[in-house]
């Protein structure tokens, strides 16, 4: 059985996969979703804080002021220990929803 | 550069965020509209271009705040402003309670021994002043029970007595003894002297004392039961009323009078289910046969010591033929003893020094004439007038005092560990 949240699930996923391997602040985890999704997925302030936030609160990334010289200071986050255990549980749901689908349909993502 | 703050905290105003948390928010919201802008401008846009292109990041504000109203708590009070005088009490207070939680929260140990402490403390004392009220405090439920007084006397301790029974814990000074029970022949002449007196200060006086061991016979079954003996003057001396029936009157304590016996509440719900037609009846104690002609109200358990609740109530004249050769009243063979207690009611306005002073010489003069001849030669057959036997007055309005004033010590004892362990909660 397939998560009945996969929608909103496949979001956050994405967030948690741009920050899996280095703190990134909000404006390039949004640009960075747009550019390797080659403009399909757009985040605005609007989608993608409200985002930020609730996983920050359920404990899968955590947030950080940063301030560089000469630079305003800037929130960056980072993927959790927990957040890494949703993320692989996510990735397999997603693979598994994918296998199923290229099985009845013939989509393959690849 | 534009003022990308003021139009997100614009557009947050109605979510009530608490001020360091919008603070925060709008900052990093700010932070990306700037980047994005920035971003517009580098790409050739004019800054109007840019700054309009920017601003349509904030269209879907709506959407924003209301996700963000699903993840952010919205504060529920004013902010605190220092100096800023507070009117609101119950906000106060909640706010209180909740950083006094928050702070015992944060050491669980001390949380958990401070409420136990409490509730063994807060339990414990209120089971003590149960206790308390019952032994110490509370008053007979008869009429203006502050009119009572009880007798007692004390006496060098060349007086002696020829046995007592019964209990008595008078203090007394060294040298002295104290006690709080009479001889019959005493209390008769200082009843005799009280009715002679027209002008006493007591409008009642009257006797009883405990007969702890009867066998009551109610439907053929037998059954050992505590029981008390009166003066004829009890009920009246009292003004309680028994809620069924008669109590015992002056013609009942005398010799030749019908044997009567009144039962106590619980006597009569126990063993006669509370039935009214018991009146009349007889009952056997002691294999004597006695008519049964009241019952007490409930809340009425007597005026002996406090752990003292007599099943019946007889007059005192009827003790001899209850207790046989055992009476305490005497024999022919035998003098009687000192087991009595004496009570009075004060005519409004007098005073227990006036009480005490009415009857305080035919007291010593009755006491003097049953003292025990000399046990050996060298025991003066005068006694020294500072040994003489006097009377002492007291409040009667609990009852009798003596096992009450044993259990205060240790009652006050354990207040003070109970006040002790309030105290380190």
């Amino acid at each position: 059985m397939l998560d009945r949240d996969l929608k909103r699930g496949s979001t956050e996923m994405l967030i948690m996969a741009m920050v899996e391997d280095r703190p990134r602040h909000g404006y390039e985890i949004g640009k960075l979703i747009e550019q390797r999704s080659h403009g399909v997925l757009q985040f605005h302030v609007a989608s993608l804080y409200p985002l930020l936030y609730r996983l920050e609160k359920r404990g899968l990334i955590k947030g950080r002021w940063v301030e560089k010289a000469g630079e305003r200071r800037r929130r960056f986050y980072t993927l959790t220990a927990a957040g890494r255990k949703i993320l692989a549980e996510q990735r397999r749901t997603w693979k598994d929803f994918f296998a199923a689908l290229d099985l009845v349909a013939g989509i393959n993502p690849v | 550069m534009p003022d990308w703050k003021k139009e997100i905290r614009e557009r947050l105003a109605g979510l009530r965020l608490a001020p360091t948390r919008e603070t925060e928010i709008v900052e990093e919201l700010a932070q990306y509209l700037e980047d994005c802008y920035e971003e517009l401008l580098a790409g050739g846009m004019t800054k109007a271009d840019a700054w309009r292109k920017t601003l349509e990041e904030l269209n879907e504000c709506d959407l924003l705040a209301r996700e963000l109203s699903k993840i952010e708590r919205p504060v529920s009070g004013e902010p605190v402003v220092l100096g800023a005088r507070r009117i609101n009490l119950l906000w106060d207070l909640v706010r209180d309670m909740r950083f006094g939680i928050r702070m015992l929260l944060k050491s669980k140990g001390f949380t958990l021994i401070a409420v136990l402490s409490l509730a063994l403390g807060i339990g414990a004392n209120t089971a003590l002043f149960s206790v308390v009220d019952a032994v110490l405090l509370k008053t007979l439920p008869v009429k203006e029970p502050e009119r009572l007084v009880l007798f007692e006397w004390q006496a060098g301790r060349p007086f002696r007595t020829n046995g007592m029974s019964g209990t008595s814990n008078v203090p007394a000074p060294t040298g002295t003894r104290a006690l709080s029970l009479f001889r019959y022949e005493v209390f008769e002449k200082m009843r005799q002297a009280r009715v002679a007196a027209p002008e006493s200060p007591l409008s009642d006086f009257f006797a009883f004392a405990p007969i702890r061991e009867l066998t009551a016979v109610v439907d053929q079954q037998a059954e050992i039961i505590k029981g008390q003996a009166v003066s004829g003057g009890y009920y009246a001396g009292l003004g309680v009323q028994p809620s069924l029936g008669r109590g015992i009157i002056d013609q009942d304590d005398k010799p030749g009078a019908a044997p009567v016996v009144v039962l106590s509440h619980q006597f009569w719900q126990e063993r006669f289910g509370g039935n009214p037609a018991v009146i009349g009846k007889p009952l056997k104690l002691n294999k004597q046969s006695f008519t049964i002609i009241g019952v007490t109200p409930p809340a009425f358990t007597g005026t002996l010591q406090v752990d003292y609740h007599p099943a019946v109530t007889i007059p005192l004249a009827f003790e001899p033929l209850l207790q046989g050769e055992n009476s305490n009243l005497g024999t022919s063979d035998t003098p009687g003893v000192w087991w009595l207690n004496l009570m009075g009611r004060l005519k409004p306005g007098a005073t227990y020094e006036q009480a005490r002073d009415s009857l305080n010489g035919t007291f010593q003069a009755a006491a003097l004439e049953v003292r025990p001849p000399p046990r050996k030669a060298s025991e003066p057959a005068q006694l020294d007038p500072k040994d003489n036997p006097r009377l002492i007055v007291e409040s009667g309005s609990r009852g009798m005092l003596d096992i009450r004033r044993s259990y205060s010590s240790t009652i006050y004892g354990l207040f003070i560990v109970v006040a002790l362990v309030l105290l380190i909660a």
